[in-house]
């Protein structure tokens, strides 16, 4: 005969299924509309590429574009470079100046001016920062798109190429080292705060120097990261083999994207799993009446991470 | 915001400000002050570092709010 509880549990489970029934149901809707509108999307880009492919040579298209796209890249990007860089630098040097003479007089605020004063100064550095990640990453591109014009076009001229090595060099040493003086500006204002930027084990020391809050928010902007980049990885493979058909693109790009995305999956996946059986055994111990350790990774933050 | 607390109170009474409270607990200033504004929920360990430094209990300082459309109420 059935116990009381092997009835509750039945009981339970069937409850869970109607409502997992429910909530597929409910979900599974808007999902077919989007599928149905992705394949009308999908069939209507394929019929005008293959359209394209009828009234372009696809191949004498793809080399024009590309070597056009390539030299124009290549002049245009070592322009941009050095404007960039002045830019940048000169705004986070302000930005540095202003928050140290700025900072000297916060000492004595009382605590609501305070946290005024430091959401000022944490989202000006924060953005100081940003631009100087983003100079560095654009400063990479530029110096590839010379280095091709560079290899590939009979008219890029050698100057410019210089021009974009320098650049790169120079935005290479002075992106390190604003990075350095943010960081060691955020350590005057948090003592607590470790690790130098030129150190190969900075990452590590600074999460350590982090406390709970500051470590959750690393954690939680992390999984937007991951979340974004994912749903780019998606949008650049459709884009590619869309693309494929009006340009002969070589399968390089798609080759990279599905790379990429694969990385990030298996990294995600990996660290998932790594994780659950950590805590598993942390659960293991103290239903033994051991100590749990030090598993005080809970809860929200906001200030500077790197 | 279901958890509220008298933090402000007892660092005024120990006569500390946010800076040195978060040196006594281990976090950082930015912590303490959101803790105080209520944006902040602190994870068990730091609560009980919080109530020994202040020579309270966690409930004494922390209070824990049931919400009106609680999951708790409909079950």
């Amino acid at each position: 005969m059935m116990s009381q509880t092997e009835f509750n549990q039945g009981k339970q489970s069937m409850d869970k299924e109607t409502e997992n029934a429910m909530q597929n149901k409910k979900a599974g809707k808007k999902f077919g509309v989007v599928m149905v509108l992705s394949c009308l999307l999908g069939l209507v880009l394929g019929f005008l590429g293959s359209l394209a492919l009828r009234v372009y040579d696809t191949v004498t298209l793809s080399q024009m574009l590309g070597e056009n796209i390539t030299l124009f890249l290549a002049c245009v990007m070592p322009i941009l470079m050095t404007v960039g860089f002045i830019t940048v630098f000169g705004f986070a040097i302000v930005v540095l100046r202003k928050s140290k003479a700025e900072w000297k007089q916060s000492q004595n605020l009382e605590d609501d001016a305070y946290d005024a004063w430091y959401e000022k100064f944490d989202r000006r550095l924060t953005i100081a920062l940003n631009l100087v990640s983003f100079l560095i990453i654009f400063n990479y591109f530029g110096f590839s798109a010379c280095f091709y014009g560079e290899l590939y076009c009979e008219d890029m001229v050698y100057g410019l190429f210089l021009l974009g090595l320098l650049m790169l060099i120079l935005t290479i040493i002075f992106g390190i080292r604003t990075q350095g003086r943010i960081v060691d500006q955020v350590k005057l204002v948090n003592p607590e705060k470790s690790g130098s930027v030129y150190d190969m084990k900075f990452q590590k020391k600074w999460i350590e120097s982090c406390d709970e809050m500051e470590q959750q928010m690393i954690y939680r902007a992390a999984f937007q990261a991951y979340k974004v980049t994912s749903n780019v990885c998606v949008a650049l493979w459709m884009v590619f083999t869309i693309l494929a058909l009006i340009i002969k693109i070589s399968l390089w790009p798609v080759a990279i994207v599905s790379l990429i995305w694969m990385i990030l999956t298996v990294t995600y996946a990996v660290e998932c799993q790594k994780l659950s059986r950590g805590k598993q055994k942390k659960g293991e111990k103290s239903a033994n009446g051991e100590s749990a350790g030090k598993s005080n990774t809970t809860v929200v933050g906001s200030t500077m991470s790197f | 915001m279901p958890l509220r607390n008298h933090l402000k109170e007892f660092r005024a009474r120990l006569d500390v400000n946010q800076q040195q409270m978060g040196q006594l607990v281990g976090t950082s200033r930015q912590t303490i002050s959101q803790i105080e504004r209520g944006d902040y929920s602190p994870s068990v360990t730091l609560a009980l570092k919080i109530a020994k430094i202040c020579h309270a209990s966690v409930e004494e300082i922390f209070e824990y709010e049931e919400e009106e459309n609680d999951e708790s109420d409909r079950i």
